[in-house]
């Protein structure tokens, strides 16, 4: 659990420019497989915000006449069963998939916050209600969920992020309802509303900054697994469907199809799913590490721990200077 | 210490548990599996391939019942078939009676299509189509002959000494006329879920059927005929429907268990019988050993040759073509011609058979609303500016066929199909690939500039909708891709509820389907919901009279009809695909049947025999 | 503890109305017919001529449409509460209880394999990253969990059962062998589905390791044992993961839903007859008894073991046994 004082994040605020080159060069220096990450989320948003002036053809202009040709210098990644270019796909799917990751993620993030500070904060019987409904929700296989969800919405884009988003949303917000219980539940709070402060003013001044973290948390880690997700729907006929340039949907349609003739149909797509996955899941662990004061390095790695064992191995050298 | 020794155990698992899963390798090089993979077309003669194992004796060879010496079957063995869905339950009156594929195996019909007359024998029929009843090459099975008295009645003759399956509480008793009353009776009476296929009684629509076609009596006149009455519209279809589509059953059967949804009730005259079931998984017949029936090829020799037969369900593609790469299946139907070239390149010791995809796709419009569509020249537009060459190569690989509507052009219809090249000018320039034509066609019809539409369709039609979409394009129509879930488009399709267009196929098999969606009488295949006066009158006059027994009537009507119905161009044809089925070198006597007769798919392994010896040298494996 | 534990059976109650008011609804208004299916399937045989009038009203008397929605859903409800009927799938007309115990099995003992292969391979990675943080070796061990989340298993499951077919002739099993039959065959297939299965899952575990052994390294009785002079893999293991494992045992606990629904993908490509597959089929089919009663039935066992887990951590903390 996260706690931050509220002074200390003003303090960190109110330079705020410092505070984020601070944590770059914390990043950089501390975690270099979190800085890859955070590169490679980096190229990845920007091929799919660009991706109109970086793909070489549109991503559905088909061309009987160069059906599933092999990479050349015309179709640099090859060609699909119906001639489109297979990089203009990967970059436009790119977008799509931000679309997804961001979109989903957004709304798990922001659902969790909703749900999560309002149980919390206003507890008793209304927490008590909530909860057993977000109970009912998470006991649920998230798979017959999404399954269920979108056989009743029907397959599209807006219809997959609002799917993954509202079911993720719902289950995230135990993750929020705790961090407010537990500073709600701080003794300053109560002396704070007894100089009459409002509820509103105490959820943004006080509240919302000790959630602040989690909500990075719950966004991050949720955007690898909403990217997977909407790949596994498509293998099982619920997802975006085509012609979307969709990774996963290019992945388990025409890639698994075409696999044996034209392995280039597959191999992309499934490079370019896994690496952005991999480079948005190590980007979060170490945005958590950092954000997490108590999983903080700090002196020597490992506080207390790492203080000792690095007093140890002194010792052991030492004791190895005087015996030669 | 301790960590070693959970270490070691675990490892020990591990190693334990990999061994187990895994199965000897199949091997293909092994010498002697010269057995060339054949290919044999619905309509060219089939060779038996000789086989020329190094070493091994020479098979003992025998006269078959054309003349022809073959080698003389084995008995023995188990074929493995597989699907991707389970059957649906087990009680016909549940859904229909083709659908539950075990009966075909475990009961019998009064009539079965004559294997003799398939590709295996004299290749007359390709006994690809489970749906077109070819009186021509019937036989009779439980009866051994019918006739027609008047124009209301029909008499069957039962056969004589045929047994159930030793079964309790049947026992193995004799079959008789009773049982024939009962099962057509409890077919007719009791209306399952669906009520049931015969368009009698209360599911009866009267805009398409306006007689009740139940039967008016079916009576037992003594132990082996039964007289069936019936109302003299219905003759014809019901003629087609209970002698050739309902399966004996024992009654003692039905009053055990109530109904037929338990498998453990499945019991009938057939060649196997039903000994387990694991749903979703596998379903395991074994023979039948009090089997009435000979051969109809090889003289004196009983059915079936296999000892048993399984059939497992394996929903993903994939894993069914590893499986029968690996020789764990026998069979494999409805390939995709990319899957079958990389399946015949690990083992070209395959068999495969090619054939059309039985219902052709192409795009349907509403014609009775307001849209660009209606009028003729946009549609001629529309068809013209499809090259379809080029998708049938670029796309399909050249394993397409471009004309396939509304006659599929397989052996049993070819008295009614007439190729393209012998059509009327309109009908082969409405094929051919004109994109000047077509914007001219579309100017003069009012859209010089295009317009805006949209085509309903589900996943698997966007790819060949996509390449449509382009063409169009170039001619200024442009389309969006509704893209709907399946069953939400079936919903769809069986209304023809589309807002625009509608992409669909039309099973084209059964060949009074021209009849089905031309009427306006009939909506079900009316995707369009085009109307035409002289269509109407000419169905009444000339097709629907000769249903019942004018068959080589009927089939010319229909052949003259067609160019009158191709010119109104109702519907925009698209390429339709052809598939294959894949089967293992072992399995001989066979040519690819799927259904001996109508409504029999899936029936070829009471005919085929297996040569386990070449199975093992393959597989490793029994 | 008594207080504890019956406070907490006595909320599965609400959370247990929630859940069938959701799995009712979910079913319920999924659009598409179910007729219009069954006779597309006819069609596809071309044994219906088109000819059939669907008897609208009676199918809705027999699916219990032709009620209101609130009495369809007492009756559904009364129906599995009281009676333990689950009803009967639309389609083959079996009561779904014979299809639910014959599929249960294979998904629970999948998801269980999965789940310890799982722990095997998250726990040690989790607890080395956790002591060497940002080493090469926590690296490498992250990299390793994070990849088996990165790569969809459906794609994994399809290179398992392709590419040895065609370079080996060899294949995994196609066909279910159950686990009376032959014990050995049985553990054999699933190991494989297990495995990819256990690899996607393996890095939320290792993730939760990792985090809780970090936590709980910086605590005070972590310096006291090591004031008492014991070696690190006694500090490590013996006190500060036995304190971590407390939460971690509730996080399995949370990992069950998402395992069972992972396993719909396995049974799909491995044509292994469980659960997952029966819910895909049935909402392809639009079968809606069977889609309801599946996930209740999954929602209902996953609460079952979430209620479990959460008593034996208030066993095992002696700050909640105690009180």
């Amino acid at each position: 659990m996260v706690e931050l004082d509220a002074r200390s994040l003003e303090k960190a605020l109110s330079g705020r420019r410092s505070a984020v080159a601070d944590f770059i060069k914390r990043l950089t220096k501390e975690k270099s497989m979190g800085t890859v990450g955070g590169v490679i989320v980096l190229l990845f948003l920007f091929v799919g915000i660009f991706a109109n002036f970086l793909a070489p053809y549109g991503y559905n202009e088909t061309n009987m006449l160069a059906v599933l040709a092999a990479p050349s210098g015309k179709f640099i990644l090859g060609t699909d069963q119906l001639g489109r270019d297979m990089l203009s796909r990967i970059i436009y799917g790119a977008r799509i998939s931000m679309y997804v990751g961001v979109g989903a993620s957004a709304l798990d993030a922001g659902l969790a916050t909703i749900i999560g500070i309002v149980s919390g904060y206003f507890g008793g019987k209304f927490d008590l209600v909530i909860q057993r409904f977000v109970d009912a929700v998470i006991v649920f296989p998230n798979l017959f969920f999404y399954l269920s969800v979108m056989a009743l919405l029907g397959p599209g884009l807006v219809q997959v992020i609002f799917c993954l988003g509202i079911l993720n949303g719902i289950g995230s917000s135990r993750l929020i309802r705790s961090a407010v219980m537990a500073t709600r539940n701080n003794v300053y709070i109560d002396a704070i509303r007894s100089i009459g402060s409002s509820n509103p003013r105490i959820l943004f001044r006080h509240i919302l900054p000790n959630v602040l973290a989690p909500i990075i948390i719950i966004f991050t880690i949720s955007m690898g697994g909403v990217i997977i997700a909407e790949a596994s729907l498509s293998f099982l006929g619920m997802g975006i469907p085509p012609p979307t340039p969709s990774w996963g949907g290019m992945l388990s349609g025409a890639g698994r199809q075409y696999m044996m003739k034209a392995p280039w149909l597959v191999i992309w797509p499934g490079l370019a799913l896994s690496l952005v996955v991999y480079g948005i899941n190590m980007f979060g662990d170490a945005l958590r590490d950092l954000l997490d004061p108590r999983l903080r390095g700090g002196v020597g790695g490992l506080g207390e721990y790492g203080a000792i064992k690095a007093m140890k191995a002194r010792e052991k050298k030492q004791k190895a200077k005087i015996t030669e | 210490m301790k960590k070693v020794v959970w270490l070691a155990i675990t490892a020990l698992l591990v190693a334990v548990t990999l061994a187990a899963s895994c199965q000897p390798a199949t091997s293909t090089t092994s010498q002697g599996t010269t057995v060339q993979g054949k290919e044999t077309g619905g309509q060219t003669a089939t060779t038996t391939a000789a086989k020329t194992t190094a070493g091994a004796a020479q098979p003992e060879m025998i006269k078959d019942v054309l003349g022809r010496t073959v080698p003389k079957p084995q008995y023995g063995g188990i074929l493995t078939v597989c699907s991707a869905a389970d059957q649906v339950g087990f009680d016909t009156l549940n859904i229909d009676q083709a659908s539950v594929w075990s009966m075909h195996l475990t009961n019998e019909k009064l009539g079965v299509g004559d294997w003799v007359a398939g590709p295996t024998g004299k290749n007359e029929v390709s006994w690809l189509l489970p749906g077109i009843w070819d009186i021509p090459h019937e036989t009779g099975l439980l009866a051994e002959k019918w006739e027609v008295q008047g124009t209301d009645t029909v008499i069957f003759y039962i056969r004589k000494g045929i047994r159930f399956q030793n079964k309790p509480p049947v026992n193995g008793r004799e079959m008789n006329a009773d049982d024939v009353v009962y099962s057509i009776t409890r077919a007719f009476t009791q209306g399952g879920f669906l009520g049931n296929s015969y368009s009698a009684g209360k599911t009866r629509d009267p805009a398409v059927t306006p007689h009740d076609i139940s039967p008016l009596s079916i009576v037992a006149k003594d132990k082996y005929t039964v007289v069936i009455k019936c109302p003299v519209e219905s003759l014809g279809s019901l003629i087609q429907n209970f002698d050739v589509a309902i399966r004996i059953i024992p009654k003692e059967m039905v009053d055990q268990y109530k109904d037929l949804t338990d498998w453990k009730a499945a019991c009938g005259t057939g060649p196997f019988m039903l000994t387990d079931y694991v749903a979703g998984s596998s379903m395991t017949f074994k023979k039948n050993l009090d089997y009435w029936r000979d051969h109809p090829l090889y003289p004196g020799m009983k059915m079936p040759f296999l000892d048993g037969l399984r059939r497992l369900i394996i929903p993903d593609v994939s894993t069914q073509s590893a499986a029968i790469r690996t020789g764990k299946i026998d069979e494999m139907r409805d390939v995709n011609p990319v899957d079958v070239e990389s399946i015949i390149k690990t083992r070209p010791d395959l068999n495969k058979l090619r054939y059309l995809v039985f219902s052709g796709p192409g795009i349907w419009f509403r014609l009775d609303k307001d849209m660009p569509e209606k009028n003729l020249n946009v549609r001629r537009a529309l068809s013209m500016a499809i090259d379809r060459d080029a998708i049938i190569k670029g796309y399909y690989n050249g394993e397409a066929e471009k004309f396939c509507h509304p006659i599929l052009p397989v052996g049993e219809l070819s008295n009614i199909f007439t190729p393209l090249n012998q059509m009327p000018k309109t009908v082969q320039d409405n094929y051919t690939y004109n994109v000047d034509a077509a914007k001219k066609l579309l100017a003069d019809a009012g859209f010089p500039s295009g317009f805006k539409g949209k085509i309903t369709c589900y996943q698997p039609q966007v790819d060949v909708l996509s390449l449509v979409k382009d063409y169009w394009a170039k001619i200024g129509v442009q389309v969006d891709l509704d893209v709907r879930e399946t069953t939400v488009w079936q919903t769809i399709q069986r209304t023809s509820a589309q807002d625009d267009m509608l992409m669909t196929s039309i099973t084209n098999i059964y060949y009074t389907t021209p009849l089905a969606y031309v009427s306006s009488q009939i909506p079900t295949y009316n995707h369009s919901h085009g109307v035409d006066d002289y269509i109407d009158k000419y169905v009444n006059d000339k097709i629907t009279p000769n249903q019942t027994f004018n068959d080589a009537e009927l089939r010319a009507n229909l052949k003259a009809l067609v160019p009158y119905l191709l010119d109104l161009v109702w519907m925009v044809e698209l390429p339709t695909p052809y598939q294959y089925a894949v089967w293992q070198p072992w399995v001989k006597g066979f040519n690819g049947e799927y259904s001996v007769g109508r409504g029999n798919h899936g029936d070829a392994g009471m005919y085929v025999w297996m040569d386990t010896a070449l199975k093992s040298k393959v597989t490793g494996q029994q | 503890m008594t207080g504890y534990l019956i406070r907490r059976i006595v909320l599965i109650i609400p959370t247990l109305f929630f859940v069938t008011v959701l799995v009712f609804s979910l079913a319920r208004f999924i659009p598409g017919s179910v007729i219009d299916r069954m006779v597309s399937e006819m069609a596809g045989y071309g044994i219906a001529q088109g000819g059939e009038k669907i008897d609208e009203a009676a199918i809705r008397h027999e699916l219990g449409m032709d009620v209101p929605i609130y009495s369809q859903y007492g009756r559904w409800v009364g129906a599995i509460f009281i009676h333990g009927d689950f009803g009967r799938s639309l389609w083959t007309r079996r009561p779904l209880i014979t299809d639910l115990r014959a599929r249960y099995p294979v998904t629970f003992e999948l998801s269980l394999m999965a789940l310890i292969i799982s722990v095997i391979v998250a726990l040690p990675i989790g607890i080395y990253s956790a002591v060497r943080q940002d080493t090469v070796g926590d690296y490498v061990g992250r990299s390793f969990a994070i990849a088996g989340l990165s790569i969809p298993n459906f794609w994994v499951g399809t290179m398992v059962m392709v590419i040895p077919a065609v370079i080996w002739g060899w294949s995994p099993p196609v066909e279910y062998i159950q686990l009376a039959k032959d014990p050995l065959g049985n553990l054999g297939q699933f190991l494989l589905p297990a495995t990819i299965m256990g690899m996607s899952t393996s890095a939320g575990m290792m993730r939760m390791t990792r985090t809780m052994m970090l936590e709980v390294l910086r605590n005070d009785y972590v310096r006291t044992a090591w004031s008492k002079g014991l070696t690190e893999r006694m500090v490590v293991l013996r006190h500060a993961f036995k304190n971590a494992s407390i939460p971690l045992i509730t996080m399995l606990g949370g990992r069950i839903p998402g395992l069972l629904a992972g396993s719909v993908i396995m049974e799909q490509i491995f044509a292994l007859p469980g659960m997952g597959r029966l819910m895909l089929d049935a909402i392809n089919t639009r079968d809606y008894p069977v889609i309801s009663g599946v996930n209740l039935v999954m929602a209902a066992l996953t609460l079952v073991c979430i209620l479990i887990t959460d008593i034996s951590y208030a066993y095992v903390d002696p700050r909640i046994r105690y009180r």
